[in-house]
């Protein structure tokens, strides 16, 4: 389904904050995978799901959906293949408009937008059908606009916006992270049954090693912009949370070292 | 209630380019500033396509579209570029400012002459005021431009838009091109922003290449007002509230402007205004800010609603017909035969003196005025209408319409008011003894009086010519009683002629003046006394002087009149009325005579037609105009009424507080307090200004027009403009005008809007250059700076070039758009050797002319202008308009309107007060030699520096 191979990405290349955040990311994903991300802050996480979905276009690499490459093309063009949804429960909805125009809008992603009124009773009588699968009584408030509804709420919506209409791939970053436990629990549910409705094929960030354990065939650990690990259905079985902590521990003790010492105690083993 | 119609039409108009600005601002979250540029756009491509013979409504269509390019010239810059929004707008709008230019070819491109798309509408007007009529129709344009709106952003494509305003994020997310919808977005609204300067130069009738500045801040208030007003987030009211709040702030300008508020202060305002709301909204996104500011908040809407039922409450009391209800409110209807001086001097001394008896109309009594235009038929169904209308008493003025009043109503009260005879109309047989329900104020010219005055001017008078319509029965009878006084005196013959229709008089006064007469005897005739100028046409012509038996006639060209004064009737109809309405029984009211009598002469025609006249032959006359035309009005018409009430208001319209503006204004100004105008003629003086800003003088010119002003006075072209498009009838007198064909008031001097005259002033170039070469007859090359973006100064470097050619000079030009780079272009000119420095008619120098004066000074440039005061600022020699003479001239005219000229009349000349300003310090200082010749001819000097 996805194929990168060494892809690299330079922030503000030349300059003063130049930022390497990508250093050669070489992954596969098949079809119908689900595959969690962990890896400490600014390990590149969020980078390599925007270099996904081409919020920037990479410095060197490539980036294959579906076996076509898209290492070139504008974001807008691949939302036809890949939905995702933020951290951020601001940035998946337009606040403005109403849930029905909302779910409309993502109805209609990748689709050419026309001079044509097409949100009509069948439409709408659809929508209210998938957001009673949320289980949150929004049925009734369709014609409410978004702005109105909690950060939860909209999270919620966010998801079902980015499945309403089948996505080849699903990318979720952090998508639980702004939200209290318990609207964390639901929408992990609702994310779960979704990919298992759907078998989506899914990346998805968390900072929740349960849920990087929990959910998902494969996890990938990422650190300074490379997959340094990679743990597969057979061996997350064996792991739980402390183990997993543990590696990170030991992540974070390795990055106490400056790099010259880094590299001298890599030679020396 | 029409007031306020023209306010409301401005803010249809402008309605288009509010729903512009809401489509960028609101939905986009775009502050676009490019609109500022596309209002204009949309004005000068409509405009230079109509003057082209393009038909009006396909000039609007190309506006539209003309404004789309500009809108995604600024997507471009903004996506592509990716500079900030407001930058992006601000580079297209300054460049299509050179476009506009360019387009139009030059600063002002006027559409007096040309049809309209409001021309469309007027043939299906049902009777309607034009403005009632136009609002009419632009409301259903406004309804569909609603309409369309809100169905564009119900389609898919319109969500898409929405959601890229409102998420851009989102939208990416779900596939949207977002940098293609921002460009769309901007051509929509910029289309329909230049839609709206399309029709809005239509509807005033010009397009200027200034006309857009401030379009962002008022489409913003706009949509703001609209919002405060309609707190709904549905899509449907986000657009009406825009239309709304155009039209809103149309109607608040309007109630400032009538309620005498600063234009000033309405700009500072609205800037105000729209700052602090976008100020609140930006912290609105900021919750804890927002807390605080909430409060803040109520109050300025509570300010703002209260702003609003002020002026909507003003509106509603405007416009209602009884202002303040009392326990009774009598129902008066004044009904006139014609309009004909003695008639309505009748009418407004009934008025005046029902207003001293506490008669108020709005108040306690409703006074209804229908007039027949001279129309037997009219007079009968305006009685019809007065029969069912229950009035509660009736005032009849002149016989046909008391004849006629007597025979249908004979319940309803009658007071009846300037009719020869009462009792050959069958009103009653003696004072006492009349119709139950019929009194009122009478009298007939004693025909005997009449033939004495013209004796006595006369002597040798043989033979008298009369014209009467034998039709009315009190022309008859005037005539007869003039039958009946020749007769007795027994030394002279009448000569009298009948007619029919105004349409005969001349004829017939022609045929009669063949007969040998030595003077004209007019008795009273609605008909002869209407149609009176084709008589004083063969009167002076043929040198026989006319008499009569109305005043008013006197300034037409009479020579004498022996009459009553029917301010007389008036009053003391009015006062009967009083005692009716108190509940004495008309019946036994006696008639009254008249209680005042006119005896006037015109010493100008007594000139014109060298006929001696005696001091001692007048001395007891209360209405004497003296042979320079100048009236001595002692009647009691003129006690009664000028004294009081019928003041005359004049609007004095100024664009901007430009210097030459001002001078005229001053010029003006002087010369009617020197000559003591404002007590002569009663004048009033309302000085207005639009402080440069085309929305607010459209708003002053309608204001003007609806305030019912008696004479208009502009100074400034564009003033002129707009004032001739709002307003047909008011006689408008106009000056400081460089090229008044030019800006498409007259195709030549005598050929004018008829109510428009006044006076031009152009650049005097030849003589200019002629003076430089008296003063420096080996001088070479002379250097020119002017802004092609001024059509006056455009055409003033035409001239030059011409004369330069004649006068055996070179000229240099360079360009300057404006004030900054004027110094960039002298500095350019100095390098090419330059002897002689030359700036005319161009605004832009002007700005800067203190700093060019010293720069040249300083290279030893002499400096000439055709601005007179530019000397004081440091220039060498000016030949210009004192602007002061040319207000006083101004006034001249406007004098000539108030003693009775009518404007068509009254070619436009170009007068051009020449006076030379020499700077003979500088000269000095310099060391340049001016010849005697020349200091003769110069008419100020400066002596130091
Ligand atoms: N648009 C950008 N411009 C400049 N630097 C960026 C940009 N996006 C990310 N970075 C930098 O790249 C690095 C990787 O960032 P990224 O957001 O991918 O981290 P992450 O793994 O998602 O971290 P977190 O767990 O905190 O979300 C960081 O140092 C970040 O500051
Ligand atoms: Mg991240």
């Amino acid at each position: 389904m996805i194929k990168i191979t060494n892809l690299h990405k330079k922030f503000n290349e030349g300059t003063f904050d130049e930022v390497y955040a990508l250093r050669g990311i070489d992954v596969e994903i098949k079809d119908g995978d689900f595959i969690t991300i962990i890896g400490t802050n600014g390990s590149g996480k969020s980078t390599l799901l925007n270099a996904i979905s081409g919020s920037f276009i990479a410095d060197k690499g490539k980036i294959e959906v579906k076996n076509k490459d898209v290492t070139k093309k504008p974001d807008f063009k691949r939302a036809k293949y890949i939905a995702r949804v933020f951290q951020n429960p601001f940035l998946g909805t337009a606040p403005g408009m109403t849930i029905a125009e909302n779910l409309h809008l993502a109805n209609m992603r990748g689709k050419s937008r026309k001079l044509w009124i097409s949100l009509d009773n069948k439409h709408k009588a659809f929508y209210r059908e998938q957001i009673a699968l949320l289980e949150m009584q929004l049925e009734d408030r369709m014609n409410n606009v978004i702005g109105t509804l909690s950060g939860g709420q909209r999270q919620a919506i966010t998801l079902l916006m980015s499945v309403i209409q089948k996505p080849d791939v699903l990318l979720l970053d952090e998508h639980t992270a702004a939200l209290d436990p318990k609207s964390a629990a639901q929408l992990i549910r609702l994310t779960k049954m979704f990919i298992e409705r759907d078998k989506l094929t899914t990346i998805m960030i968390t900072h929740s090693m349960q849920q990087a354990i929990e959910l998902g065939n494969r996890t990938i650990m990422m650190h300074k912009g490379k997959i340094i690990e990679e743990i597969t259905i057979k061996e997350k079985a064996m792991y739980n949370v402390d183990d997993l902590l543990d590696k990170f521990a030991n992540i974070r003790k390795i990055e106490k070292l400056t790099p010259e010492l880094l590299n001298e105690f890599r030679n020396n083993y | 209630m029409e007031l306020w119609f023209g306010a409301l039409n401005l803010g249809i108009l402008y309605s288009l380019m509010a729903i512009g600005s809401l489509l960028t601002y609101k939905i986009l979250n775009f502050a676009d500033i490019t609109v500022d540029g596309s209002f204009t756009t949309g004005a000068a491509v409509a405009a230079i396509l109509i003057t082209m013979g393009v038909d009006p409504s396909l000039s609007l269509i190309i506006a539209f579209f003309a404004g789309m390019i500009t809108g995604i010239a600024t997507g471009i810059v903004y996506t592509w570029l990716r500079i900030s929004g407001l930058l992006a707008g601000i580079l297209v709008m300054i460049g299509l400012y050179s476009i506009n230019l360019h387009v139009m070819g030059k600063s002002n491109v006027p559409l007096l002459q040309f049809p309209t798309v409001f021309n469309y509408f007027d043939p299906y007007n049902p009777g309607l005021a034009n403005e009632v009529w136009y609002f009419v129709c632009l409301s259903v344009f406004g309804a569909i431009a609603w309409t369309a709106t809100v169905l564009f952003l119900k389609t898919d494509l319109g969500l898409t838009l929405r959601s890229t305003g409102n998420n851009p994020e989102m939208s990416k997310a779900t596939g949207v091109n977002v940098d293609f919808i921002y460009i769309l977005g901007l051509a929509i609204s910029n289309g329909l922003v230049a839609l709206a300067g399309g029709f809005v130069a239509q509807y005033q009738g010009f397009a200027d290449i200034q006309m857009g500045i401030g379009t962002l801040m008022v489409g913003l208030a706009s949509v703001i007002i609209g919002e405060t007003v309609f707190k709904s987030k549905s899509l449907s009211i986000m657009v009406f509230s825009a239309i709304v709040g155009s039209i809103l702030y149309r109607l608040i300008i309007a109630g400032a402007l009538y309620a005498g508020m600063n234009p000033i202060d309405l700009k500072l305002l609205t800037s105000v205004f729209v700052l602090l709301t976008l100020f609140l909204s930006k912290v609105s996104n900021d919750r804890n800010q927002m807390q605080k500011f909430k409060k803040n908040f109520k109050w300025i809407a509570i300010g703002l609603v209260s702003i609003l039922l002020i002026s909507v409450s003003y509106f509603l009391y405007d416009s209602s017909p009884q202002k303040k209800s009392q326990s009774k409110v009598y129902k008066i209807a004044i009904v006139q035969f014609a309009e004909n001086g003695l008639l309505d001097v009748t009418r407004l001394a009934f008025l005046e003196e029902l207003k001293n008896l506490k008669y108020i109309d709005g108040e306690n009594a409703k006074i209804v005025y229908r007039n027949a235009h001279g129309d037997i038929a009219t007079v009968n169904q305006i009685l019809d209408e007065i029969e069912s209308g229950g009035y509660d008493i009736v005032l009849t003025i002149s016989t046909p319409v008391t004849q006629a009043a007597i025979k249908k109503l004979t319940k309803t009260p009658i007071i009846f008011a300037t009719v020869a005879n009462p009792f050959i109309i069958g009103a009653g047989t003696s004072d006492r003894d009349h119709l139950p329900n019929v009194t009122g104020v009478y009298g007939w010219v004693e025909a005997d009086s009449l033939l004495q005055l013209t004796k006595s001017f006369v002597p040798n008078l043989k033979n008298a010519g009369l014209l009467y319509d034998p039709g009315q029965s009190n022309s008859v009878f005037n005539y007869d009683m003039m039958k009946k006084a020749i007769a007795n005196d027994g030394k002279v013959k009448l000569q009298a002629m009948t007619i029919n229709s105004s349409s005969e008089v001349q004829q017939a006064a022609q045929t009669i003046a063949e007969k040998n007469i030595q003077a004209f005897i007019l008795t009273p005739d609605n008909i002869v006394y209407s149609a009176f100028d084709a008589i004083a046409k063969v009167s002076l012509h043929k040198k026989i002087p006319t008499f009569l038996a109305d005043v008013e006639r006197l300034k037409d060209g009479a020579f004498g009149v022996y009459g009553h004064d029917y301010t007389a009737s008036g009053i003391q109809a009015a006062r009967m009325l009083r005692r009716i309405l108190n509940g004495v029984n008309p019946k036994s009211i006696p008639f009254e005579k008249y209680n005042s009598i006119v005896k006037g002469i015109n010493l100008k025609t007594a000139k014109l037609m060298n006929i001696p006249v005696k001091p001692e032959q007048y001395s007891d006359f209360n209405y004497i105009i003296k042979e320079d035309g100048t009236i001595i009005d002692k009647t009691l018409k003129h006690e009664f009424l000028s004294n009081k009430n019928t003041s005359k208001k004049v609007a004095l319209f100024m664009f901007s507080e430009s210097k030459p503006l001002m001078d005229s204004r001053d010029g003006f100004i002087a010369k009617v307090k020197e000559l003591g105008l404002e007590k002569k003629y009663n004048l009033i003086i309302d000085e207005k200004n639009a402080q440069n800003d085309y929305a607010i003088g459209q708003s002053v010119a309608n204001d003007i027009v609806r305030s019912k002003y008696d004479y208009i006075v502009t100074f400034s072209t564009i003033a002129l403009q707009l004032c001739a498009k709002a307003n047909t009838e008011i006689p408008h007198i106009f000056g400081t005008v460089t090229d008044p064909f030019v800006a498409g008031i007259a195709k030549t001097k005598a050929d004018h809007q008829k109510n428009i005259t006044g006076i031009s002033t152009f650049q005097p170039i030849e003589s200019t250059l002629k003076l430089m070469r008296k003063v420096f007859p080996n001088a070479k090359t002379i250097g020119m700076v002017w802004n092609p973006a001024e059509a006056n100064s455009e055409a003033c470097t035409e001239r030059t070039r011409i004369f330069a050619k004649k006068f055996g000079f070179e000229l240099v030009e360079a360009n300057a758009t404006n004030a900054n780079e004027v110094h960039e272009a002298v500095k350019s000119l100095l390098g090419k050797k330059i002897d002689i420095f030359f700036t005319s008619g161009d605004v832009t120098v002007s700005l800067a002319v203190n700093s060019v004066a010293k720069l040249l000074a300083d290279k030893n440039i002499p400096y000439f202008t055709n601005t007179f005061s530019d000397v004081e600022s440091g220039a060498f020699m000016t030949v210009g308009a004192d602007y002061q003479e040319v207000g006083a001239e101004t006034l001249n005219i406007l004098i000539r309107v108030l003693d009775g000229e009518k404007t068509e009349n009254i070619s436009i000349e170009n007068f051009m007060p020449e006076k030379i300003y020499f700077n003979k310090a500088l000269a000095e200082k310099m060391k340049i030699q001016v010849s005697d010749e020349v200091l003769k001819s110069v008419s100020k000097v400066r002596t130091n520096l």
